[in-house]
C-alpha cells in the first residue's frame, strides 16, 4: 500500500476511534420504548422470582423440600427482585414516560421485593406460612405479569 | 463376561458423565421458557458429539496418540495453536463454571454461600486431579452422576400431558410472544452445551491413558453410541420437568436450586436428596474432566509429558498446569462472579469454538498414515462434513445472537 494511502487509513481510523470514544463518554438516555422494554423485563423477572418464592414456601409447607434448600431458593429470589428493581431505578425516565407510570412500576417492584423478603423470613423462621402470605405472593405475581404485559 | 461388564460399566459412566453444569442450566432454562419446542436441538447435538467422539476415540485407539498431538503434527503449529487457543479458553471457562456448580450444589444443602465453598471444592478437585487414578475417578463420578436419572422419574411422576409435550417437541413451534432471535440464541446455546469441545479431548486423552488399542474400538463405539444418547435423554428429562412445573407459572430459571425444584415437587425430599447428589457428582466429575483437559491440551500441544498414568514427578509441568488452573479458577470464583452467568457464557463460547475443535479431528481421522485401514468411512465423512457446516453456522451466529438478544433477555 502506498505511504499516502496508509496515512489516509490511519487518519480515518483515528477519527473513528475518537467518535467511538466520545460516544462512550455521553450519558445514554433511553427512549420511551427502551424504558418500557426494560421495565417490562424487570417486571417479568420479579414475577418469576415471586412465583419461585411461593413455590418454595408451598413445597416447604408440604415437607417436600428441606429448610436450607427452600431458604436458598427464597434468598436467590430476593436477590433477583433487587436486581430487577435496580434495572429500572438506575435508568433515567425519558420524556415520553409519565411520572405516574414510572412510579407505578417502581411501586410494583417494591411490593415484589417486600413480599419475597417476607417469604424468605418465614422460611427461615420455620412453621407453616400464613394463607395471607401465599395469597399475597400470588396476587403480586399476577399484578407484575399483567403490568409487564401492558408495557411489553 | 468380563468384557460385557466393561462395556456395561463404560455405558453407565458415559450416561452419568454426559450431563454437566451447562446441560443442567441450559436445558432447564429452555424447558421453562420454550417448553419442549427446542427439544430437537438435543438429538442433533448428541449425534454431533457421537460422530466426533467416535473419530477422536478411534484416532486414540489406533495411533495411541491423542488428538492435540496429531493436530499439531498434521496441520502445523499455526492451525494447532488456533485449535489449542479456542478449545483451551472454552474448556477453562467451563472448568470455572463446574467448580462454581459444585459450590452452588453444596449451598443448597447447607445454606452457606457458594463463595465460601469455593476454596474447599477447589482443594478437593486439585487433590483428585493430583492423586486419584484415572479409571477410579471416571467410574465413581460417572456412576454417581447416574443419580440424575431421577429427573426422568420425576417427569413421569408429574404426570404431564405427554401428547402435548410430544407435539411441542415434534412441531418445534416457537411459543407466541418469543422472538425468533431469542429462539435461535437458545438453540445455539443448547447445541454448544451438547457438543462441548472438552468432552472430545477428554475422551481421546482418556483412551490414551487407558491404553486403548484397535481391539477396543468396539467397546469405545458402544460407550459413545449408546451412552451419549442415553445421557441426552437425561437432558430432555431436565427440560421436560422445567416445562411442566415452571412453564405454567411463568418462572424463568436463573439458579441451580430452581433446576432441582421440579424433582422436589414430584418426589419430595428423597428425590431432592438424590438430585443434589447428582448435581455434585455431575459438576465435580465435569470439573475433573475439564481440569484434566486444560492440562492435556497444553501438554499435548507443547509436547511435554502428560497423563495420570505416569507419576507426578515424571509429568511435573502437566501437574503444575493442573494446580495453576485450579488456583486461577478458584480466584475467579472468589470474586463472587455468578457461576450460572459463567455457565451461560461458556455454552455460547463453546458454540463459537466448535469449528476450531472439530475440523482438525475430521482431517486427522481421514489420514491413513495415522489410522491405516481405520480411516473414516463414507458415513463418518458425510456426517462429519455435514456437522462441520452446522457448527460453522452456529459459530458465526453465536456472538451476534448473544448481542442482539442481550444473552436471551430480549
Amino acid at each position: 500500500m502506498p505511504a499516502a494511502a496508509l496515512r489516509g487509513v490511519r487518519v480515518v481510523l483515528a477519527a473513528l476511534s475518537l467518535v467511538v470514544l466520545l460516544a462512550g463518554c455521553t450519558v445514554a438516555t433511553p427512549s420511551a420504548g427502551d424504558w418500557r422494554a426494560t421495565a417490562a423485563r424487570s417486571l417479568e423477572d420479579s414475577a418469576s422470582a415471586v412465583s419461585t418464592a411461593r413455590l418454595a414456601l408451598r413445597e416447604q409447607e408440604a415437607e417436600r423440600t428441606w429448610s436450607t434448600y427452600a431458604v436458598t431458593l427464597a434468598a436467590d429470589a430476593e436477590k433477583q427482585t433487587g436486581t430487577a428493581t435496580d434495572g429500572v431505578a438506575t435508568l433515567q425516565r425519558p420524556e415520553g414516560v409519565g411520572v405516574a407510570e414510572a412510579a407505578a412500576v417502581m411501586d410494583l417492584l417494591g411490593r415484589a421485593e417486600d413480599v419475597v423478603r417476607r417469604a424468605r423470613q418465614r422460611l427461615v423462621a420455620g412453621g407453616p406460612p400464613p394463607d395471607a402470605l401465599l395469597e399475597r405472593l400470588d396476587t403480586v405475581a399476577q399484578q407484575l405479569t399483567r403490568a409487564a404485559g401492558r408495557l411489553g | 463376561m468380563k468384557r460385557y461388564l466393561a462395556v456395561f460399566l463404560g455405558i453407565l459412566t458415559a450416561i452419568g458423565g454426559f450431563v454437566d453444569i451447562g446441560d443442567l442450566v441450559t436445558n432447564a432454562q429452555v424447558g421453562a421458557r420454550f417448553g419442549m419446542s427446542l427439544a430437537w436441538v438435543v438429538p442433533v447435538g448428541v449425534l454431533g458429539i457421537c460422530v466426533f467422539a467416535e473419530m477422536a476415540g478411534r484416532v486414540a485407539a489406533v495411533s495411541h496418540r491423542p488428538v492435540f498431538d496429531l493436530v499439531r503434527e498434521r496441520l502445523g503449529p499455526r492451525v494447532g495453536f488456533l485449535n489449542l487457543a479456542g478449545s483451551l479458553a472454552v474448556t477453562f471457562l467451563t472448568f470455572v463454571a463446574e467448580i462454581g456448580g459444585v459450590a452452588l450444589a453444596l449451598q443448597l444443602v447447607t445454606s452457606v454461600h457458594h463463595v465460601a465453598w469455593v476454596p474447599c471444592v477447589a482443594l478437593l478437585v486439585g487433590l483428585v486431579l493430583w492423586r486419584a487414578k484415572f479409571s477410579a475417578m471416571e467410574n465413581i463420578l460417572g456412576l454417581l452422576g447416574l443419580a440424575l436419572v431421577v429427573f426422568g422419574i420425576a417427569l413421569w411422576q408429574l404426570g404431564p400431558d405427554w401428547s402435548g409435550l410430544a407435539r411441542e417437541a415434534f412441531t418445534a413451534a416457537k411459543p407466541a410472544g418469543e422472538q425468533w432471535t431469542t429462539y435461535a440464541y437458545f438453540a445455539v446455546a443448547l447445541f454448544g452445551a451438547a457438543m462441548t469441545p472438552y468432552e472430545v479431548f477428554f475422551f481421546s486423552s482418556g483412551g490414551v491413558e487407558e491404553r486403548w488399542t484397535a481391539k477396543d474400538i468396539g467397546v469405545m463405539r458402544a460407550n459413545v453410541l449408546i451412552g451419549f444418547p442415553l445421557g441426552g435423554m437425561l437432558s430432555l428429562a431436565i427440560a421436560g420437568c422445567a416445562a411442566v412445573v415452571f412453564g405454567p407459572l411463568g418462572i424463568s430459571v436463573e439458579t441451580l436450586g430452581q433446576v432441582g425444584l421440579p424433582v422436589a415437587v414430584a418426589l419430595g425430599k428423597v428425590g431432592l436428596a438424590v438430585v443434589v447428589v447428582g448435581f455434585v457428582a455431575a459438576t465435580f466429575g465435569a470439573a475433573c474432566e475439564t481440569g484434566l483437559s486444560v492440562g492435556y491440551a497444553l501438554a499435548q500441544y507443547f509436547g511435554f509429558q502428560w497423563g495420570k498414568y505416569v507419576r507426578a514427578r515424571e509429568a511435573a509441568a502437566f501437574h503444575v498446569v493442573l494446580v495453576a488452573a485450579v488456583l486461577l479458577a478458584a480466584g475467579i470464583l472468589m470474586t463472587a462472579v455468578d457461576p450460572i452467568l459463567v455457565t451461560e457464557f461458556s455454552v455460547v463460547f463453546s458454540a463459537v469454538a466448535l469449528p476450531l475443535t472439530y475440523f482438525p479431528i475430521l482431517v486427522v481421522a481421514n489420514d491413513p498414515q495415522y489410522l491405516g485401514r481405520h480411516v473414516n468411512g463414507h458415513v463418518a465423512n458425510v456426517l462429519g462434513v455435514g456437522y462441520l457446516v452446522l457448527v460453522g453456522v452456529a459459530s458465526l451466529a453465536a456472538i451476534p445472537l448473544m448481542i442482539v438478544t442481550r444473552m436471551g433477555q430480549a
